[in-house]
């Protein structure tokens, strides 16, 4: 409804739209004169019927109607203006010889602002106008202020519902309580996290929805720390909810004061922080897990690495008679030749061959051959030094390799083994072999296939000359050397 | 105030509202003569054909405009006659319209001898 825009009716001088309704064309052309001298704007209808179309169509500030007239009568043209709800207050003068009291409270009831007695005294009419124009502008002004009223009423109403379709709609969990902790508002998000409506918890205490029953203490601290004024920042707490799940909800509050500053109740956020502490839950699960199967892989391992030792120690010995075998014997010459030559020490190295074995296998079979070998590893094992390394390298022949030992010591050695085996009580028949021998003395031996190999030359010219005994590849040249020298 | 005692026309009124504007006396007058006489077959009309209502109406019609104009026995024989036919209907009214006419007849007499002067 827009304000009326007629300051003119205002100013004391302004001219009124005045409409006369009077059925006597006489009272009419005077009262007429009347309104004109005193310089305001006059129509005129000679019925009320009439000047009720004026009136609708435009509104005046003032009608000063005769009571009698055939037809709408003063009264029901009044109670017709009233009637219009909308557009400026007209003010409305009563014409009349009546002077009976119930006839004017019924007037005063129909609306009716003033009465004029007839015939019209010029003087009182200007009087009741001047009237007419306060009424008129207070009623101006009560419009102005209602209309300005009603304007702020709904922007008010506009704010207040759009900040609660805020809070109600905010993803946050949100609550507000008042000064006696009593839940006033709580939102949409409040409502899941909890699981319980607004209207269950209305007016409820929020100590009792904010913890569980064994940590009201708590709860209690929280609000009158809150309604005291502090701004609380993120405490968590473990609330069950009604279903008996729980949720791990992070609590911040800060107080709402009223325009003097004083308190009037508390907003609290309430985070639900359940989804990232079970998500938490779960990987503390799975990393209990993974550490589980950790530990059971280097137990495994261990197990990998004392099988892999077995299996290392598989390949360097051999299988029947568990000794080194030959590889490994070979692969165990070369840092014993690099060290004795740094250290300028002797080596020697013997090679032994059971005396007619073929003849044995044939004799007694496989299985007393093998018996056979297992019991003349044994017997060269037993005799040897702990430092020695003892070797099969194939069929019926071992090697022994003695570091520092020089080229007396490694024929005694020798000698001592071919006699223990020569001396031994074997089952089936006696048994002997022959040995070569080779020591590096003057560590200018080319190669190890050098030494191997005039190591078996010793062993053959042992064979050659009878078996079962010992031949040093030294006296070995000396031999040949006397062979041509003779 | 007996009948007998008040003026038939007294113009101060008119002079008082116009200010003496002779034209708007002039005017308010012719306009009073018609508006009367028509007022008074009308209520001649009324009586025919028993119209109490009608017959209260139009002499308060003619009450108001008389005394508007400062016809005061007009007035004030019209204004007794409308509580009459209010209290007792049209049983009188002939006697009514018989008074009526005579002091119309008188009144108008007067105004004219009046406007010969003026
Ligand atoms: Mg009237």
């Amino acid at each position: 409804m827009a304000p009326p825009d007629d300051s003119s009716r205002r100013t004391a001088g302004g001219r009124l739209r005045i409409l006369i309704a009077e059925d006597d064309p006489v009272s009419a052309l005077v009262l007429r004169r009347v309104l004109e001298d005193l310089l305001h704007d006059v129509d005129h209808a000679a019925s009320g019927h009439e000047a009720w179309k004026l009136a609708q169509t435009s509104p005046y500030d003032v009608i000063v109607s005769d009571w009698m007239m055939p037809g709408v009568d003063g009264l029901e043209l009044c109670r017709l203006t009233r009637s219009r709800l909308e557009g400026a207050y007209t003010y409305f003068i009563l014409l009349s010889s009546k002077s009976e009291r119930e006839a004017r409270i019924e007037a005063v009831a129909a609306g009716v602002d003033d009465f004029l007695a007839k015939p019209v005294d010029t003087a009182e009419l200007e009087a009741r106008l001047t009237t007419a124009r306060r009424i008129l502008n207070m009623q101006d002004e009560l419009r102005t202020r209602s209309a300005k009223l009603s304007q702020t009423t709904g922007y008010l109403e506009t704010a207040n519902r759009r900040f609660s379709d805020l809070f109600m709609g905010l993803p946050v969990p949100s609550i507000t309580f008042d000064t006696e902790g009593r839940i006033a508002e709580w939102n949409r998000a409040a409502q899941s996290l909890f699981d319980l409506d607004a209207d269950e918890v209305w007016q409820r205490q929020a100590v009792e929805v904010f913890a569980d029953p064994d940590d009201l203490e708590w709860a209690e601290s929280l609000v009158q720390r809150s309604i005291g004024g502090q701004c609380i920042e993120n405490e968590e707490r473990t609330v069950h909810r009604p279903d008996g799940s729980p949720r791990y909800v992070l609590y911040s509050t800060f107080p709402l004061k009223n325009n003097a500053g004083r308190i009037i109740g508390v907003v609290c956020t309430c985070s639900d922080l359940t989804a990232q502490r079970n998500l938490e839950k779960q990987l503390a699960e799975q990393l209990r897990v993974a550490n589980n199967l950790n530990e059971a892989l280097e137990a495994g391992k261990e197990e990998l690495a004392l099988a892999n030792a077995r299996l290392a120690e598989l390949a360097t010995t051999d299988g029947l008679t568990g000794l080194k075998n030959h590889r490994t014997f070979i692969e165990a010459l070369e840092p014993s030749l690099a060290y004795a030559k740094r250290h300028r020490e002797p080596l020697s190295l013997v090679l032994c061959d059971i005396d007619h074995f073929k003849h044995f296998n044939d004799a007694f079979g496989h299985p007393a051959g093998d018996a056979l070998l297992r019991e003349f590893a044994a017997l060269l094992s037993c005799h040897s030094r702990t430092e020695d390394l003892v070797a099969r390298c194939g069929g019926e022949e071992f090697a022994i390799l003695l570091r520092n030992c020089g080229r007396e010591n490694a024929i005694g050695v020798a000698e001592k083994l071919r006699a223990v085996i020569a001396d031994h009580e074997w089952d089936l028949r006696k048994i002997t072999a022959s040995f070569g021998v080779q020591t590096l003395v003057d560590f200018e031996v080319p190669s190890i296939e050098a030494i191997v190999e005039s190591a078996d030359r010793a062993l053959y010219a042992s064979k050659q000359a009878g078996r079962n005994r010992v031949t040093h590849a030294a006296d070995l040249h000396s031999v040949e050397a006397g062979k041509k020298a003779a | 105030m007996m009948l007998s005692e008040m003026s038939i026309f007294d113009e101060s009124k008119l002079r008082e509202i116009s200010g003496g504007d002779r034209s708007f006396i002039v005017l308010v007058l012719d306009e009073f003569t018609r508006s009367g006489h028509e007022c008074l077959e009308r209520l001649r009309e009324a009586a025919e054909h028993g119209d109490s209502e009608g017959a209260h109406q139009l002499l308060h019609t003619l009450k108001g405009s008389a005394r508007t104009v400062g016809a005061e026995e007009m007035g004030e024989l019209a204004g007794r006659w409308e509580t009459r036919v209010q209290q007792e209907g049209l049983g009188s009214i002939a006697t009514c319209l018989q008074e009526l006419e005579q002091a119309w007849h008188r009144l108008m007499i007067h105004l004219d001898e009046q406007r010969e002067a003026a």
